[in-house]
């Protein structure tokens, strides 16, 4: 695997790696602003030379820091999953959420919110059940949408969209049938879901949907050699090598539970799987070795920072991190429509 | 050594695309499949390369059944040029010639094959252009490229192996057509088997070892292109009047209406 990332020519390996490092220190600097940042700021140096105060340590440990890795985690995988979905769809236009994947993941997760009471499910196991109802949703709208594919022999960019507008609208009578149908605690959660926020990031949920999105990404960038070859066609994949069949599978699973288990703890987040991966492609190339592993860095940096303004611009209220993201993302797929537009 | 059709039946519903075909690739002939639109040329070499699943018989790579031969294994013994060449994504030529590297070799050889096969291919001025900027013809000199790289071997291999082309010329100037068959020639001299669909006759009568004539899924004639390039014969398969004659000044068949 390592083979894969050296560049055939030794200046494009300088030329590559110095926008990789500036990336990196980009990621670094979120991290540390998102931590520092907030209704209470931190001293990062205080809490390691111990003259941070108790508060200041509690708000760090239990508010903000699984706050800060959670968005890393969630806008890495959303672009990881964006990038992926573009290319095995050959569609720049293909996200989560524009093409319902993110829906199918909110309707599995409400489905637990309102349905769940009525389960009967043992309390240890409630942090895992709408991870997993999340991610069923996900993965069962990813297969829906790829058997439409294959029915239709390859998807255009405009078929996508209108598939993608009629299943967000299928789970939008879902999720309004629930909404109908639940009490006031329940709506309280529901709303919270439909606007995407990470203001209940807690480690004990956080860390197992961390290891579930961890484990999907890195099945998704062994695909870059795949994906890369899938752009020729998907019969010239396989005269490639490429077990064609195998590797959907793993792309649609992976995809489907990365974005999922970010799904089930912040509800639906627009946008990030369709800018970041044109953003890493704009700036790194189109060889998904460079495309996926930009995204992956460009996501979780403009996650968390895009989380720390959310809630830093109206203290002590908080915008839900979605308004954020849509407010950036709506334009630029506007730009995108534009610019197939003309070509 | 070989790759065979073995009484190779295909069809898509009640329409019969190919029909008890029996055809054998060796390593080192140029192998030419010609025949009307619709004869079941191209069908023929999706079947060789293992892509479609014939409905009886069976097609068999160095003796072993192709299916049961894995996709990776199958990727270093035949590259197949098809015709479709749509690339939604900006790559580079360079990156798209490079996604015909399948062997597990050192990084160092592959960046020493992929400049070889660009020399040779001689596209080293477009290497760095983006692949949807080139002309048809260029894309099929970049996927030609692609195709050899696919095939290339650090050193002299006895290892056969097969490249199939679909009309890999038909979107080339002159210069380039001739500079392509005359390199599929040479290619065939490194022990690889070339079997490649081409509508010029007289090309496939200058260049190829062998010939088949194909129409309604069957073959109508095979040899040599001598034998093949019978003018009754092609007026009845084109349905059209032909003429073949020989040119003893330029020592080859000319076919023409």
């Amino acid at each position: 695997m390592m083979r894969a990332w050296v560049l055939p020519s030794l200046i494009g390996v300088k030329f590559k790696s110095g926008k990789f490092v500036g990336l990196g220190v980009l990621l670094v600097a979120s991290f540390v602003a998102g931590l520092s940042q907030g209704a209470v700021s931190i001293p990062l140096l205080g809490l390691v030379n111990g003259s941070a105060t108790e508060l200041e340590q509690i708000v760090f440990a239990e508010i903000r820091a699984p706050r800060v890795f959670l968005a890393g985690f969630v806008g890495a995988s959303l672009a990881l999953s964006g990038a992926v979905l573009q290319g095995l769809f050959r569609n720049p236009l293909a996200d989560p959420g524009l093409i319902g994947v993110s829906s199918g993941a909110a309707v599995g997760a409400i489905s637990m919110i309102v349905l769940g009471a009525a389960l009967s499910i043992p309390d240890w196991a409630e942090a895992y059940v709408m991870p997993l109802a999340a991610m069923s949703g996900a993965m069962a709208v990813t297969f829906l949408l790829y058997s439409f594919a294959n029915y239709f022999g390859r998807f255009s960019v405009v078929t996508i969209l209108l598939v993608g507008i009629a299943l967000n609208a299928m789970a939008g009578v879902v999720i309004g049938l629930f909404q109908y149908v639940s009490d006031d605690a329940q709506l309280r959660t529901l709303v919270f879901w439909l606007m995407g926020s990470f203001s209940r990031a807690q480690w004990a949920s956080v860390l197992p949907a961390i290891g579930v999105m961890v484990g999907a990404s890195l099945v998704l960038l062994r695909q870059v050699k795949n994906l890369d070859r899938l752009q020729l066609g998907e019969s010239e994949a396989y005269y490639l090598g490429v077990d064609v069949p195998r590797a959907k599978r793993h792309m649609i699973l992976c995809s489907a539970a990365a974005v999922g288990a970010g799904v089930s703890l912040t509800g639906i987040i627009g946008f990030v799987g369709l800018v970041v991966p044109h953003l890493a492609r704009l700036f790194l190339g189109s060889s998904h070795r460079l495309t996926l592993a930009g995204s992956v860095l460009i996501g979780a940096s403009l996650m968390i920072l895009a989380d720390l303004l959310a809630r830093t611009v109206m203290v002590p209220e908080e915008l839900p991190v979605s308004l954020v993201t849509n407010a950036i993302g709506a334009p630029f797929f506007l730009w995108l429509i534009a610019r197939a537009a003309r070509s | 050594m070989s790759l065979v059709l073995d009484r190779v039946s295909y069809s898509v519903k009640d329409n019969i695309l190919v029909s008890k075909m029996d055809l054998k690739v060796s390593p080192g002939e140029v192998l030419g499949i010609v025949g009307p639109n619709g004869a079941g040329k191209s069908t023929i070499l999706k079947l060789l390369a293992g892509d479609l699943r014939p409905l009886e018989g069976v097609v068999m790579l160095e003796g072993n059944n192709i299916e049961t031969i894995t996709p990776l294994q199958l990727s270093l013994y035949r590259s197949f040029m098809t015709q479709t060449a749509h690339i939604v994504f900006d790559f580079t030529v360079r990156e798209i010639v490079a996604m015909g590297w399948v062997q597990n070799i050192d990084a160092f050889t592959k960046s020493k094959a992929i400049k070889e096969i660009i020399e040779v291919c001689d596209i080293a001025d477009l290497s760095e252009r983006r692949f949807n900027t080139l002309s048809g013809g260029e894309q099929q000199r970049v996927q030609f490229a692609r195709n050899l790289l696919q095939l290339w071997r650090p050193c002299a291999s006895s290892k056969p192996r097969y490249l199939l082309l679909d009309e890999p010329t038909a979107s080339m100037d002159m210069r380039y057509e001739l500079g392509l068959l005359n390199h599929l020639r040479q290619t065939a001299g490194h022990f690889i088997g070339v079997v490649i669909v081409i509508h010029d006759l007289n090309l496939a009568a200058r260049f190829m070892d062998r010939l088949i004539l194909m129409n309604h899924g069957e073959v109508i004639a095979e040899g040599a292109p001598e034998v093949v390039l019978d003018p009754n014969r092609l007026s009845d398969v084109y349905q059209t009047p032909i003429k073949v004659e020989r040119n003893d000044l330029l020592d080859r068949l000319l076919v023409h209406s």
